[in-house]
């Protein structure tokens, strides 16, 4: 390929270029603007830019294209022209989903005004699209990605744009990366049985079905049934489980909804390259669900889609889930991307970022893995507030100082070329959140506007199971086995990336130890790759259960074959550990030393990233309230401060560091001077 | 209300972030205040499903097994004084509400009626979806209908203004075009140069905003140029007319407007 992918970001024909991007939506800006807004781009410190191609901006009739003709903002290749001219790399969007506050998300309506496009919810109704506020104009029908008749529609519209991007792919051209769809998840209705029963939905169901058992027999014996073909099993439209004998249903149509999601990014991404696309990664963007039904390792292991990435927008007291998106994309994707990095928010959001907000934000996210980067938007346009450039392309001069400051930073210290310093991973077991996740009832559209907590509709049958797995599948938590384990870790000093049972084996042996959430059960072959990583030299410890059950609760043991009880055992090359939640924290503290930087008890939050001999301490305080963080260490080093405060310090054993609130201070570390003269 | 294509740019953030605080699009149509204390009794047709209150999860300790009478269930719990607000819900009502919501007439509607078709249909039904003390049928003493009466007598092009002013400055600068009972565009004072000092609510800055406003959009009809406190009460409070009249008597506020724009009928200062 011309363009592939490294774990600092792209390299275009051999040359390394990292993804420092930002989203200029060309049809939305005045286009003799476009040369001064692009030269602003430039000087803000950007080398790329990203733009969505929407559908129903072009093809304004059935068959009838406008690029340019009509409305001189339209014409994407002469935005495409400018970019090359301007040395501008160039990331493209063309859907078919768009959102970005579009009428229709940026379907044309006679395509989602079809029957046959139209997904359908569990009562048989329409599936409209019309939660969390002003999604302008209408209510609209959300399109069935199991529907032909889309799929034909989008074929139809990809036969227009592709040539277009072809004739501009790098190296040749400026286009370096393109994305297939955008957020795939049944329009953010990800509840299990909330959709999509469509006719189409269903077959593509049976298909799956029919693939995952040899035979009807085979799912008849697990399901407890006599369905004649494939054809005659039907979906459940609500949770019905009552017993482990129902979960064979219930756990296939969960699967299923994930496949579908990964089985259409999949084939819109083969049609892009049907159509000639060629020598550039195709990527898609996940919303932030890092659970069911979306499976980002699973995804990215799909031979057609080359890369996955997380889209952010968090305001200052969200640290934790700026941390954990982070932590996550660094545990299970090649390159941590983030495709939509608020940069501003859409109008109908009631807390608009301010420029200190996204200071902190982008920071956080960095120390945290963050490696490749998008903010979107860049450049503001209709329906956007909060962006460093307006529409006019003129500065908002107190956001733009951040990223003028950001952009010189990363050029001294181009933090793609670090690792953060993570030797060991937190891993959540995939099918204890698809459990948790399939016990809803909440099966009706509107349920989110109404702000009904959502355990209103949780069910609770009777397994037989002695550990909950929604209580433990709850990242949130900190009282639970995972949530004990993210806090003994941190109070070691010890970084850790996230993953779940469906990351790729071969990422595994970067960490020293994985840290296991298990219960009951588990999938044996997900076992099976973890008993691997142990063989091979890893040191793996589980809890707070030992599984000796499949997700479908029959009996399987694995594991249960090394350690009949909490406590470790030695295999292959590496270690088994099972501790119970309450043990963990000591178990942690026999297992892992210091780590060199560590922080005394504080609630600031504290990341190492390193290249080669370079070192960079960073400090966050995620709350609103001024702290000093003490930092100890053994021996003695120099800490230039290298972010908004500017000084250097030679210190011994400790450092003590007065951090505002929502802030990130960042020091560059490096052996004290005479040591370096020594050296 | 809204033109479905309306226009929504310049938006200054200081503005939309202070006017966020009041206006949350996203929790408009709740069934509850985030920050109330609440108890939710779900049943399916009078067989209890869950109840979950809202600081400590769910209670399985209340001893409701069936509802019978759905309002005198949320009557007798929220008389025990522990919550501050009881809904008792029947989860086929809620089936019934999506599926008459969402079938095809839905696509006909603009969003901001298809959320009050919504609602209607929620709290339309008394034995539905009871809440004690019930769901309240304005914002802060505004209604849809109010506002949507007062955007309707704005037939010819124009154009509304609103500036409010603090010790430090402009807090909120917002702009409305208005045009057949629709709004068209919604700006903010961002690319206005009202150049309005600290503290200026005077009849001379509300000259200069009136021409600056003639300049550059549609001939205005309304103008109000206020303190944070007053825009605070007139927002929040009950009493608007009075909230209004009592600040333009001590030059809290100062309004200007057509005699026939009809938001502040017989108070403000005619052009």
């Amino acid at each position: 390929m011309a363009v592939t992918l490294s774990n600092q970001g792209l390299v275009v024909d051999g040359q390394h270029v990292p993804v420092y991007s930002g989203s200029v939506h060309y049809w939305r800006l005045e286009r003799a603007l476009w040369p001064k807004i692009l030269d602003q781009v430039i000087e803000l410190g950007f080398g790329m830019v990203e733009t969505y191609i929407p559908w129903s901006t072009h093809e304004i009739e059935p068959g009838v294209y406008d690029w340019g003709s009509i409305d001189d903002r339209k014409d994407v290749e002469a935005f495409m022209r400018l970019c090359e001219e301007k040395g501008l790399w160039l990331m493209v969007r063309p859907g078919p989903l768009i959102n970005a506050e579009l009428t229709d998300f940026g379907f044309p309506a006679w395509v989602l005004d079809d029957p046959a496009v139209q997904s359908r919810t569990a009562s048989g109704s329409v599936h409209y699209d019309a939660a969390w506020g002003l999604h302008p104009p209408k209510p609209f029908p959300v399109p069935s990605y199991a529907s032909e008749v889309f799929y034909d529609a989008v074929g139809g519209w990809f036969d227009q744009v592709m040539p277009i991007i072809n004739r501009h792919l790098a190296p040749g051209g400026c286009i370096v990366a393109v994305q297939s769809d955008n957020e795939t998840c049944y329009l953010f209705h990800d509840q299990p049985y909330a959709t999509d029963y469509s006719d189409a939905s269903l077959a593509l169901y049976r298909q799956f079905l029919s693939e995952r058992y040899s035979s009807i027999h085979e799912l008849n014996a697990e399901y407890r049934t006599d369905h004649p073909a494939f054809a005659d099993v039907e979906p459940p439209r609500d949770c019905g489980v009552a017993g482990a004998a129902d979960l064979p249903l219930h756990l296939d149509w969960v699967a299923y909804k994930e496949h579908q999601i990964r089985w259409s990014v999949a084939r819109i991404a083969r049609m892009m390259r049907e159509r000639g696309l060629q020598g550039v990664p195709v990527f898609h963007d996940i919303a932030w669900q890092i659970v069911t039904p979306l499976d980002v390792g699973r995804m990215e292991s799909d031979p057609d889609i080359d890369w996955v990435g997380m889209n952010l927008y968090c305001n200052q007291d969200d640290y934790r889930t700026v941390a954990r998106r982070m932590r996550f994309l660094a545990g299970v994707t090649k390159l941590p991307f983030v495709p939509e990095f608020g940069c501003g928010l859409w109008s109908h959001h009631h807390r608009t970022f301010l420029p200190e907000e996204h200071e902190f934000v982008t920071l956080s996210a960095l120390m945290n893995g963050l490696k490749a980067i998008n903010f979107y938007m860049l450049v503001e346009r209709d329906r956007w507030q909060g962006s460093p450039i307006d529409r006019h392309g003129e500065y908002r001069d107190d956001y733009a100082d951040f990223y003028h400051r950001l952009s010189a930073f990363l050029r001294r210290y181009p933090l793609w070329e670090y690792e953060r310093d993570a030797s060991a991973m937190l891993m959540l077991g995939f099918d204890i959140s698809r459990h948790a996740r399939m016990m809803t009832t909440l099966n009706v559209a509107h349920a989110d506007l109404l702000g009904l907590p959502k355990e209103l509709f949780d069910i609770e049958p009777d397994l037989g199971l002695r550990w909950d797995p929604r209580f433990e599948s709850d990242y949130n938590r900190s009282d639970n086995w995972i949530g004990q384990a993210a806090e003994s870790l941190k109070r070691r000093g010890i970084a850790y990336d996230l993953g779940d049972t469906h990351v790729d084996p071969k990422r595994l042996d970067q960490y020293d130890t994985i840290y296991l959430q298990t219960i009951d059960f588990m999938d044996p072959a997900d076992q099976e790759a973890l008993l691997g990583y142990v063989e091979d030299g890893g040191r793996l410890v589980i809890g707070p259960g030992m599984p000796k059950l499949d997700p479908r609760l029959r009996q399987s043991e694995l594991m249960a074959r090394f350690l009949s009880e909490p406590g470790r055992t030695d295999m292959g090359r590496g270690e088994l550990v099972w501790s119970e939640t309450e043990q963990l924290r000591d178990v942690v503290d026999s297992l892992d030393g210091h780590a060199q930087f560590r922080l005394e008890d504080s609630p600031v939050e504290l990341s190492i990233l390193r290249r080669n001999e370079d070192t960079l301490l960073f400090l966050a305080n995620p709350t609103s309230e001024a702290s000093e963080a003490v930092v100890r260490f053994d021996g003695e080093h120099r800490f230039e401060s290298v972010w908004s405060v500017n000084s250097a310090v030679e210190s011994k054993d400790e450092l003590a560091v007065a951090i505002e609130g929502y802030s990130v201070r960042v020091f560059d570390v490096t052996p004290p001077a005479e040591a370096r003269g020594a050296r | 209300m809204i033109d479905p294509n309306w226009e929504l740019v310049d938006l200054d953030p200081r503005t939309w972030r202070a006017i966020g605080q009041y206006f949350p699009p996203g929790q408009y149509i709740r069934a509850g205040s985030p920050d109330e204390h609440g108890l939710f009794v779900l049943h399916e047709r009078g067989d209890v499903l869950n109840i979950v209150d809202s600081q400590s999860g769910r209670r399985g300790d209340l001893g409701i097994e069936s509802v019978s009478d759905p309002s005198a269930l949320a009557n007798e719990l929220h008389a025990r004084g522990e919550w501050d607000r009881v809904h008792v819900i029947d989860r086929a009502h809620l089936q019934s509400v999506a599926a008459t919501a969402q079938d095809a007439t839905g696509r006909t509607l603009q969003l901001d009626q298809y959320y009050r078709r919504v609602a209607e249909l929620v709290w339309g039904d008394g034995e539905g979806y009871v809440a004690v003390p019930p769901k309240e049928r304005s914002w802060n003493g505004w209604t849809y209908e109010g506002i949507e009466a007062i955007v309707l007598q704005i037939q010819e092009p124009a154009s509304v203004a609103l500036a409010v002013i603090g010790d430090d400055g402009l807090v909120i600068g917002l702009i409305a075009e208005i045009s057949d009972g629709m709004i068209r565009k919604v700006t903010t004072f961002d690319a206005f140069p009202a150049e309005l000092r600290p503290g200026e609510i005077s009849l001379p800055a509300l000259d200069r905003v009136w021409r600056q406003l003639s300049d550059r959009f549609s001939p205005p009809a309304v103008v109000m140029l206020c303190s944070p406190a007053l825009f605070d009460r007139w927002v929040c409070g009950p009493e608007k007319r009075r909230t209004i009249e009592a600040a333009l008597e001590v030059g809290e506020a100062v309004v200007r407007q057509r005699d026939w724009a009809p938001l502040f009928p017989g108070m403000a200062t005619p052009v």
